[in-house]
């Protein structure tokens, strides 16, 4: 979709996320962090991993993972929190994303960058701006803006009001949480 | 001269300065209303409006300047007793006070006002005070003075104007001042350099230049000190009359300064009750800087927690000396910035003064606002969303609540209705009532309407405040007709989500026949709260102190006692509660003895059944930020002495939120099926 609007060579931070690599524009990334504990909010999808203390501030820390529809992250050496500042309805907001591992921060010219393939990713493509390529292996580079968007997040609003907490976690692995939220919603607002 | 930069601050502070006088102002209009013969509350409207005038010019606001300019005369009429306060001058001068308002709205205090109203106030205040002059003369500054100031004879000043270095830096210009001097007469000036230092040596902000003028006018010499009023401070001034001059007028002027000294007087007088207070000790700071110097106390906070607990650690004596002073002198600086937030209610609750005088007159209704507890001091964040509600509340029963003159006459009531805003403090809260003593509400009716909108089923059995509280549902509205002030059913329902948005609740009372009384319940901070700490397996929890009653141990035994009901015996009363580790699926070992915190709530009391009570703890709550917004069952969070995040619970939304899964259970909504069961099993809260 907007490769159109890559037009210059740019930084990115680059993560792995099992074994795939992604990337976000480096403009985007505050810091990086060592895992720390992550206080989880009670009744919130499983997504939502829970709040960490960022030297003084409360700041809320998305399980990538698990929006991507891939199993829950697990804790190792090289788990690392992404500290991004997203745009969420208009507002900045700091927001932190678990990732496996984080590797380097690369350059990439524009004719580096491909469109993403409509099919054959395991992630909505809307959540990729594009595919880099360097060497053999395929970058994929998050729109992180739409990633954590308000629309994908309005689900927990409905996760709240229905409270159905344990759909959520048995099916947490094979379906995405928000289509599972979506379709959750739809129920209790056609018997409400 | 400041620079431009300079010059905009200086015109945002003219104009939030403006703002604030404009607020005393008209609550000291609508008092003159009442007593229409106090000469202190004519001194206050005069300072005010002069104030405006003086400081509007110097900043540049000429219009607004000119424009309020006609006010003060008006008002300097009525100081002198050439004029009588009536309720037209009031009126007028509060439409003009809209009027300058638009203009201080405005960059250049230009557009945005209606130049046709302006000129019609214009002409009407001239009319009252008896100045013949058309409305062009408003550009025209010396005629219109010259042929105002009447007070006195001609008689010769001599001014000696000293300025302080740095009169120029605080955006005053002294072209101004002399410019408006001679508006009060023939001025001859002489400007002594003596002071200028060398090219080399010269700051070009400060100000070096003396000047030595003769003032020959009919002015006093409080006229000609109030030129100088805003620069009073930082310059030497001093206003002789001319050796001679006065010899040969004091006759004929001796009336004339009998008047002035018995001015000074009052003025004095009454700048050492207004005035003074206000620009000698206290400074206008942004409420950014503010909040910035908060957060940061709050992190110093956390930091100081954790001193503490690494000195216990360490059982250095020393260091415990250390850290308990740190510990002392935090809490004190934590105190003093929370107080710094806090303002007296008194400029919300006077605010209302002039929106019930417009509305009874607009209404045709004759009513007094009454006040109370003016003084109580409420975080400024709460102060300033008080405002829509209060006012919604205060049309609501102007219009609904108060009647006619007829009907109150047959119901044998007094023919002027009285609105009362009272505020006092109730432990952590603070209690704002506005009642009115109007025909109350018609319960009746609002459970009709309810079940006409299907808000309640028509065999449902509601309380009376049950009843009550269904006029904050959006949309309702009982009123047969749409009027201008109310009846769309949109105020109630501003007026809920405002408190709740501030964490209150409200409460309504009302005696048909006798009025109404509404009560919100409104937390005296936002940004910190007394709590108990509490955990649930690593999890630990803020519960606030203020609505937690006791704490009782609870027992295997006591659970085998209850048939598994999540019921508790607390001397004699049986209080449900709800478990936080089945709540929020914390799969830990339950311990063997655990603990009820019993919470007072709108629905009752209840019991939240923790593992261990930790302690209290004064909290600064940290907002989940937007990622988290519809979060509700939890308010906020704390972070810890160790570093930890706490979450700070909602016990009200968190009762709510039980209720309302047991009472879809017991519905049977095929919706809520799939967590009915859970919820059932997970508290036997039996739904009110």
């Amino acid at each position: 979709m907007s490769v159109s609007e890559i037009t210059e060579t740019r930084q990115y931070l680059t993560f792995k996320l099992g074994n795939e690599i992604f990337a976000t524009d480096v403009a985007k990334v505050r810091e990086v962090l060592d895992l720390t504990t992550i206080t989880k909010i009670p009744r919130t999808p499983e997504f939502m991993a829970g709040v960490i203390n960022l030297r003084g501030s409360v700041v809320p820390v998305v399980d990538l993972r698990l929006c991507f529809e891939m199993s829950k992250t697990e804790s190792t050496r090289n788990t690392c929190i992404v500290v991004v500042e997203v745009l969420l309805d208009n507002e900045s907001t700091v927001i932190g994303a678990l990732t496996d591992s984080v590797e380097e921060v690369i350059d990439l010219e524009p004719d580096q960058i491909q469109p993403a393939p409509k099919i054959g990713t395991q992630i909505r493509t809307d959540f990729i701006k594009g595919m880099g390529k360097r060497d053999t292996q395929f970058i994929m580079i998050l729109d992180i803006d739409r990633v954590f968007s308000a629309e994908e997040l309005s689900v927990v609003r409905g996760q709240q009001e229905a409270g159905k907490q344990e759909t959520v976690k048995q099916e947490a692995g094979q379906r995405p949480a928000g289509k599972q939220q979506v379709a959750d919603q739809q129920l209790v607002g056609a018997t409400a | 001269m400041p620079n431009p930069t300079n010059a905009d601050v200086y015109k945002q502070s003219f104009r939030e300065e403006a703002r604030e006088i404009l607020v005393d102002l008209e609550s000291a209009l609508l008092e003159l209303n009442e007593n229409p013969s106090d000469r202190e509350l004519v001194g206050r409207v005069f300072r005010a409006l002069h104030t405006i005038k003086g400081s509007g010019s110097m900043f540049g606001f000429e219009d607004l300047a000119a424009f309020t300019h006609n006010l003060e005369t008006a008002f300097d009429e009525v100081r002198n007793g050439r004029l009588q306060i009536n309720s037209e001058l009031v009126d007028l001068t509060l439409a003009a006070l809209d009027q300058i308002r638009a203009m201080l709205e405005e960059n250049q205090g230009r557009a945005g006002t209606d130049p046709a109203a302006c000129a019609q106030i214009l002409t009407r205040v001239r009319k009252l005070a008896g100045i013949s002059q058309g409305p062009q003369a408003c550009e025209d500054a010396p005629t219109r003075e010259s042929a105002i100031v009447v007070a006195g004879n001609v008689r010769d000043w001599l001014i000696r104007f000293a300025p302080g270095p740095d009169l120029m830096r605080y955006g005053a210009n002294p072209f101004l001042l002399l410019t408006e001097l001679r508006q009060l007469g023939r001025l001859s000036a002489r400007a002594g350099m003596e002071a200028v230092p060398p090219l080399s040596e010269l700051d070009p902000e400060r100000c070096y230049v003396v000047w030595e003028m003769v003032l020959a006018t009919f002015a006093d010499r409080d006229a000609i000190r109030d030129v100088f009023i805003f620069v009073e401070d930082s310059c030497e001034l001093t206003i002789d009359l001319v050796p001679g001059a006065e010899g040969s007028l004091e006759d004929r002027a001796a009336n004339a300064t009998a008047l002035a000294l018995e001015e000074q007087r009052a003025q004095s007088g009454g700048r050492r009750t207004y005035d003074k207070p206000d620009t000698a000790t206290s400074i206008r700071v942004p409420a950014a800087k503010l909040d910035q110097f908060v957060d940061l106390v709050g992190e110093l906070v956390t930091v100081q927690a954790r001193l503490s607990e690494l000195a216990a650690r360490h059982g250095d004596p020393e260091i415990i000396e250390v850290s308990e002073e740190v510990e002392r002198l935090t809490s004190s600086l934590r105190e003093n910035s929370m107080n710094i937030r806090m303002l007296p209610i008194r400029a919300t609750f006077e605010k209302f003064r002039r929106l019930v005088h417009d509305l009874a007159r607009d209404l045709g209704k004759d009513v007094e606002l009454t006040i109370d507890g003016a003084e109580t001091e409420l975080d400024k964040t709460v102060i300033d969303q008080l405002s829509d509600p209060l006012m919604h509340l205060i049309r609501n029963s102007m219009d609904h609540g108060i009647e006619q003159h007829d009907l109150r006459a047959e119901r044998g009531k007094r023919p002027t209705a009285t609105i009362h805003l009272s505020a006092r403090h109730s432990g952590a809260s603070v209690l704002i009532g506005v009642s009115d003593d109007g025909g109350g509400i018609d319960a009746e009716a609002v459970r009709n309407r309810a079940v006409e909108k299907g808000l309640v089923a028509a065999d449902a059995q509601l309380t009376e405040s049950e009843t009550y509280s269904l006029i904050f549902q959006p949309g309702f509205s009982t009123a047969k007709q749409v009027t201008d002030v109310s009846g769309r059913g949109v105020g109630m329902d501003v007026v809920r989500q405002s408190v709740e948005s501030l964490r209150g609740s409200i409460d309504v009372a009302s005696k048909a026949g006798q009025g109404t009384y509404v009560t919100l319940r409104l937390p005296l901070t936002l940004a910190i709260i007394d709590g108990l700490l509490v955990s649930v397996g690593d999890a630990c929890f803020v519960l606030p102190l203020a609505n937690t009653l006791e704490c009782i141990e609870l027992t295997r035994e006591d659970i085998q006692k209850a048939n598994g009901k999540h019921v508790a015996n607390v001397r004699g009363e049986l209080i449900p509660y709800i478990s936080l580790r089945q709540h929020f699926q914390i799969h830990t070992e339950r311990p063997e003895i655990e603990q009820i915190m019993v919470v007072d709530t709108e629905q009752g009391r209840f019991g939240f059944v923790v593992d261990k009570v930790l302690g209290d703890c004064q909290t600064v709550i940290k907002n989940l930020g937007r990622f988290y917004r519809h979060v509700q069952l939890v308010s906020g969070a704390t972070i810890l002495g160790n570093g930890m995040v706490a979450l700070i619970l909602d016990p009200e939304r968190l009762v709510q939120d039980a209720v309302r899964s047991i009472a879809q259970a017991a519905r049977g909504r095929p919706g809520s099926a799939g967590m009915s069961h859970r919820q059932k099993t997970d508290c036997a809260v039996k739904a009110h």
